[in-house]
């Protein structure tokens, strides 16, 4: 898992991020398990209503997904500049990724 | 001057550099400094270096394969990127020693340039040496003083109009075939040791300071075992061990359990 300062999404991320994951399957079903209106869910799904930290755990629990997947994103370490190809070898990428990951796991447990 | 000029002249001042002469260490003077958390390593041919930051805490990410100059001045590259607060960033050696494509690249140059070497730095130089002559011969002595790249010199000494621009044209390609270090040989002039100069000649690997500075009171709090240190600083356990016990360092047992 990658435990580095993830990004939190936005309403309208969250929302298209749970559409997406939503599938087919029906508004209602979700309606339900939230206890709310179609159109509340519906507004919701739109980015037009807030979801609460309790809701976002139970559609988390009904999509099979961990809740951190739904609050936030995952940032690419290194932006990759278009057209330059210089992405870094996947096994070095991996690497930086470990040592940024080592220094702030190390540093936590020195305080 | 350009803000990146500026902003280098700045970074200086807070890192306790003077304006006036080299940096003696650049490395030391970086995480000294708390900047940056830099890491020596492995990278592809044609990467120089990267940039990141996370929890408000910059990396960066030298090749162990480039020679000292080129490090310290990719390091002051990335300096540059932490500065400007860009975002992660991989540097390729063509936008590093090359002609950059971007803004952020010439910026990140820029800063670089004036860092390692600022242009009062170069004025009170050329006092120093009394007009010195328009030749290859000043340029690399000029670099060894400053521990740049020949290239970075004469483009250095052109912008402090030491050198015309034709001039400095006319040394490219005498650096590019060589002849720079046939001179330094000559005049005896030799790579002043550093941090980087050092991890260079040991052709390991060197992770950020802190990281092991943080592992020791890790190892001593319980939290930590040998072999998680060596996994993290790219050790064999045996060998962490054995400086671990010659810093006297050992778990306390009274330490909670968390």
């Amino acid at each position: 898992m990658n435990t580095v300062s993830p990004l939190p999404r936005t309403t309208a991320d969250l929302a298209a991020t749970v559409r997406e994951l939503l599938g087919d399957r029906p508004q209602r079903e979700l309606a339900e398990l939230l206890g709310l209106d179609a159109s509340a869910v519906s507004r919701a799904l739109a980015g037009k209503r807030a979801l609460g930290l309790g809701e976002i755990v139970d559609i988390a629990d009904y999509l099979g997904v961990e809740p951190s997947h739904l609050l936030f994103k995952d940032e690419a370490i290194f932006a990759l500049r278009a057209g330059e190809g210089t992405a870094l070898s996947h096994e070095a990428e991996r690497r930086c990724l470990q040592i940024i990951n080592d220094v702030l796991a190390f540093r936590t447990v020195a305080k | 001057m350009s803000g990146a000029a500026q902003q280098a002249q700045a970074a200086r001042a807070r890192l306790g550099l003077a304006l006036d002469g080299p940096v003696p260490d650049l490395l030391r003077a970086v995480e000294d400094g708390g900047e940056l958390a830099v890491s020596v390593i492995e990278l592809p041919d044609g990467i120089s270096g990267a940039y990141a930051r996370r929890e408000g805490q910059g990396f960066a990410f030298l090749s162990l394969r480039e020679a000292p100059v080129r490090q310290r001045f990719t390091l002051a590259h990335e300096l540059g990127h932490h500065e400007f607060k860009d975002g992660g960033v991989i540097d390729a050696s063509a936008d590093v020693f090359g002609s950059p494509t971007t803004v952020r690249e010439r910026r990140a140059n820029a800063f670089a340039a004036e860092f390692l070497v600022p242009l009062a730095a170069v004025q009170r130089w050329a006092q120093a040496h009394a007009d010195p002559d328009v030749s290859l011969v000043t340029v690399v002595a000029f670099a060894s003083w400053f521990r740049v790249s020949a290239l970075v010199a004469a483009y250095r000494l052109s912008a402090a109009r030491l050198m015309s621009t034709k001039t400095v044209r006319g040394f490219e390609q005498a650096i590019q075939d060589g002849e720079h270090v046939h001179l330094a040989r000559r005049q005896q002039l030799v790579d002043l040791p550093d941090e980087l100069s050092m991890i260079h000649d040991t052709g390991r690997p060197r992770m950020p300071r802190r990281l092991w500075a943080d592992a020791v009171i890790g190892y001593e709090r319980g939290l930590l075992t040998p072999e998680r240190i060596a996994q993290a600083v790219g050790r064999d356990t045996v060998e962490v061990e054995a400086e671990l016990d010659a810093l006297g360092v050992h778990p306390r047992a009274d330490e909670p359990d968390y």
